[in-house]
């Protein structure tokens, strides 16, 4: 069965509820109501509230916001990086190849996740210590991936005959090299901004996002895990969330890598 | 016109270079203006590697590639570039999938970044020239039949005004019903345009008929090299001759002997003497001695028996 | 006669979204043990799919339907496997070959499955059939990988393959294509020696006029799914009754007049889902009248006689294409 259909309908209705949280969320994020907390999801409060009162699904919707503005520069600066470093290293060839060869067979070697936790931990909280460490650990799967299609595309003859009409080199390679190359790039830049989601929200989890103060879907499920005997709603519907858009991702990135050409 | 002056072409790393066997070895051969030139021979005779070091894509071992008498190095401007165009075999790799053809054949008109500048008119003018309806300039190239793409390449290849224009099996992947076309629009592209056109192809019937000298390649090596005509009438190498045998003819089955096979053990004994020794039946003691020159003004030979035939020798 | 082969009314769809599309359409054919039926025609006009239903080789979602099949005199119409004393020989042979095993020990694994042998005599007649197609130093051969030979040699080991299972029937789909001319002659003339001496039934798809001309007897035009003419090689060779036939050999360019312009044949042949009940050359024919649109019965491919389903067969003129030469 294709299941891409439902990630495509999942991711833009995160994607709608991220952007139009300011004017769709019922209540303030940060709102406190000490008269309604812990509740049971009802009328007013679709998903509960939280110990301190806060509407849950009003802090998911931020928390998206969250998420999502930071899991497509997670995978986008690598994507960017890697696929012109990979790209180039191939269209070039030379002591520039072996070079970038050589440098992603020795970052292939070492254990990313374990580094890309040390890292934040190194750099301290925050968005842009989080993309440093994304971007560090992740342009070598984009520049090993763009290394191979573009050394694939590189032999085509349309790549020679735009070469013979007097195109400058760098000219052939935006505009016939990497077009025909990029498909198998952005599958994997789906997929992998599904996996970049779980490790944020993972990294949240154990206090190594974000900020506390901002509403974020790892932060989230990680205040509830206290409360998981009395009131299991608090994690449950972070968590659901957090399943379905990785799995969304993950099917709409197979999709595209097997419709290649 | 395009000069091609003891080429040779050798592939691999620079340690591999030095003991490995030429792919391309001392070719020699000229291409006139207006003049279609056949060059034939059997898969890895060497006749793609010609062509890609005419245009630059391999590195040139040694000798001299000159057009108009300017010699054309390994590192080419632009408009150098664009004198000497290039037509593939398999239309399906040669335009760019994702353009429509319109946006091919613009780019190719003015390859730098003014593209736009490129008037419809400059696109239909070249689709009329290779007899394609206009229709297809919005047509992007899995829409098109193979003849049609090969005319797009052709197309592609005008748009640059080359002075010469290689060719290489750009019929054989067709069907023969559309191989005629493009067959006759390279001979326009010699008697109209006055291009020279270099024609690559393993199929002697087409050379017959199109071209109005031919080169014979064996291992690297030119073995003959005639006006198409003489060639084909009085072929002086026993491997021309077994070429032309082998042509599957349309009128008779063909009964005579075929050529032996190359026997890749064989190699090693014909590094010295004549290359295709192991498959001659006209071989001597000279001939595993001595390798053959060319030789002939006009009617080049490379062959201790030139123009000795089987039944002679027996 | 005694036949070989026989095909009654192949028809092959395909099914998709919004319905179906008859890719060859209820074609009838055959040849006698120790000939050769030669098919040929344009790319896209059925004749490899033919052969591949046949031997139940079809792709995802494509049916096949026929009639009858029969093998020797023998009904082997079965659930779409291939059928038994058929064997097949491609144009890409390395797809019939193991490419992770040396060509010996795929040989002799297909001879003691197929034929029942042991270890011993499996080996001894892998080297006695590959001898039998000519290969000079067998016992080396055998110990080679598919992709260490060239392609004259590998075409040959795949030959040897499909004559392991002693097959009454060679199914050949453009096995020379690839290949140079003097292999191709080679090949071409391996065929016809190990027909001739096997009494094989042979069916030949070939694009190429010249090649037909060299292996068949019999010649089968295909056109847009249908038979279009049949007859002997000679008779639609050199007297082609239909259109097409001539405006294929017209377009040969060893054909074309030295110097002179070289033919084609404008227009592309119709989509499967453009195929109409009439004369389906019509729209690139210059004879068509309202004559060509009435339904055409198929021509029946076994009779022995030269015919051609093209309702202007009768002007068409003999040997025209071969007026340049004389």
């Amino acid at each position: 069965m294709r299941l891409w259909p439902f990630g495509v309908v999942i991711i833009s209705a995160a994607v709608a509820a991220a952007l139009l949280a300011p004017w769709l969320a019922p209540y303030p994020p940060g709102e406190q109501n000490l008269t309604a907390i812990n509740q049971a999801p009802s009328v007013e409060h679709w998903f509960g509230t939280d110990p301190l009162g806060r509407d849950v699904l009003s802090r998911m919707m931020y928390a998206l916001r969250t998420d999502l503005a930071l899991v497509v520069p997670a995978a986008g600066i690598p994507l960017l990086l890697g696929g012109l470093i990979g790209g180039a290293a191939a269209y070039v060839g030379g002591i520039f190849d072996t070079g970038v060869r050589w440098a992603l067979d020795v970052f292939q070697g070492m254990p990313a996740y374990v580094l890309l936790v040390a890292l934040v931990a190194v750099l301290g909280n925050g968005a842009s210590s989080l993309l440093i460490a994304f971007t560090l650990m992740g342009w070598i799967v984009y520049a090993r991936i763009a290394r191979t299609e573009v050394r694939r595309v590189r032999e085509d003859n349309y790549v020679l005959a735009a070469y013979l009409s007097g195109t400058p080199r760098m000219l052939v390679f935006f505009r016939h090299v990497i077009p025909n190359s990029r498909a198998q790039l952005m599958a994997y830049f789906v997929t992998d901004m599904g996996m970049a989601l779980q490790i944020i929200a993972g990294l949240s989890f154990f206090g190594l996002g974000v900020s506390q103060e901002t509403p974020e879907l790892g932060a989230m499920i990680a205040d509830a895990r206290l409360y998981i005997q009395t009131n299991l709603w608090l994690g449950l519907f972070p968590g659901v969330a957090l399943v379905l858009l990785g799995l969304s991702m993950a099917s709409i990135g197979d999709a595209m890598r097997e419709r290649r050409r | 016109m395009l000069e091609v002056d003891s080429l040779s072409v050798t592939y691999g790393s620079r340690r591999e270079r030095r003991a490995a066997v030429p792919a391309v070895d001392d070719v020699t051969f000229r291409v006139d203006r207006g003049q279609i030139v056949g060059l034939v021979g059997e898969s890895g005779c060497g006749k793609t590697s010609i062509a890609r070091a005419i245009v630059g894509a391999v590195p040139v071992g040694s000798g001299v590639i000159s057009l108009d008498g300017h010699r054309l190095g390994p590192r080419r401007s632009s408009a150098e570039r664009r004198r000497i165009q290039m037509v593939f075999q398999d239309p399906g790799t040669s335009l760019d999938p994702r353009l429509t053809v319109a946006r091919t054949l613009a780019w190719a008109a003015s390859p730098g970044l003014r593209a736009g500048d490129i008037a419809d008119e400059t696109v239909a003018d070249l689709l009329r020239q290779v007899g394609l309806p206009p229709e297809v300039a919005g047509e992007r190239p899995a829409k098109l039949s193979g003849g049609q793409r090969q005319r797009v390449a052709v197309a592609r290849a005008l748009a640059a005004e080359p002075d010469v224009v290689i060719a290489d099996e750009v019929v054989s992947s067709l069907d023969v019903s559309a191989a005629g076309a493009v067959l006759d629009l390279l001979r326009m592209i010699s008697t109209e345009l006055g291009a020279g056109v270099l024609f690559i192809s393993h199929d002697l019937s087409v050379v017959r008929n199109l071209c109005h000298r031919t080169i014979v390649m064996y291992r690297g090596q030119v073995v003959e090299q005639a006006p198409t005509a003489d060639l084909f009438e009085k072929p002086g190498h026993p491997y021309t001759r077994a070429l032309i045998d082998s042509v599957p003819s349309v009128e008779r089955r063909t009964t005579g002997p075929v050529l032996r096979d190359d026997d890749a053990r064989a190699d090693d004994a014909a590094a010295t003497g004549c290359r295709f020794r192991p498959r001659c039946a006209l071989a001597t003691h000279e001939c595993a001695t001595d390798q053959p020159a060319l030789v002939g003004p006009a009617h080049q030979v490379r062959c201790h028996h030139a123009w000795t035939t089987a039944l002679e020798e027996a | 006669m005694t036949t070989g082969l026989e095909v009654s009314e192949l028809t092959v769809r395909l099914s998709h979204e919004d319905g179906q599309v008859v890719l060859v359409d209820g074609i009838t054919l055959g040849i006698e043990a120790g000939r050769c039926l030669g098919i040929v025609g344009e790319s896209g006009c059925g004749k490899s799919l033919t052969l591949r239903s046949v031997m139940g080789l079809v792709p995802l979602g494509v049916e096949r339907d026929l009639s009858a099949l029969r093998v020797a005199g023998r009904e082997v119409l079965g659930d779409g496997t291939p059928p038994p004393g058929v064997a097949m020989v491609f144009q890409d042979s390395a797809t019939s070959l193991n490419p992770s095993m040396r060509v010996g020990s795929y040989l002799v694994r297909v001879l003691r499955r197929a034929a029942g042998h042991d270890a011993r005599s499996a080996r001894e007649a892998a080297l006695l059939l590959l001898s039998e197609v000519g290969i000079s130093h067998p016992e080396v051969h055998m110990n080679a990988f598919p992709h260490q030979l060239s392609g004259g040699l590998r075409q040959r080991t795949a030959i040897a393959l499909a004559l392991a299972t002693a097959p009454a029937v060679l199914l050949c789909d453009e096995p020379t294509t690839a290949l140079d001319v003097s292999t191709q002659a080679r090949i071409l003339r391996l065929l016809r020696e190990r027909m001739d001496a096997r009494e094989l039934a042979m069916v030949f798809v070939s694009h190429d006029m010249g090649v037909i001309r060299q292996v068949a007897d019999r010649v089968a035009v295909m056109y847009a799914g249908r038979i279009v003419e049949t007859g002997s090689t000679e008779d639609v060779i050199d007297r082609p009754r239909h259109h097409y036939t001539r405006m294929l050999l017209e377009s040969m360019p060893a054909n074309a007049a030295p110097g002179g312009a070289f033919r084609s044949i404008p227009g592309l042949p119709p989509a499967p889902a453009a195929y109409v009940e009439g004369c389906r050359f019509a729209s690139r024919c210059p004879h068509h009248d309202a004559g060509c649109d009435l339904p055409l019965v198929g021509l029946d491919g076994l009779s022995l006689e030269h015919r051609s389903d093209c309702v202007h067969e009768d002007d068409t003129p003999s040997r025209e294409w071969t007026h340049a030469r004389g």
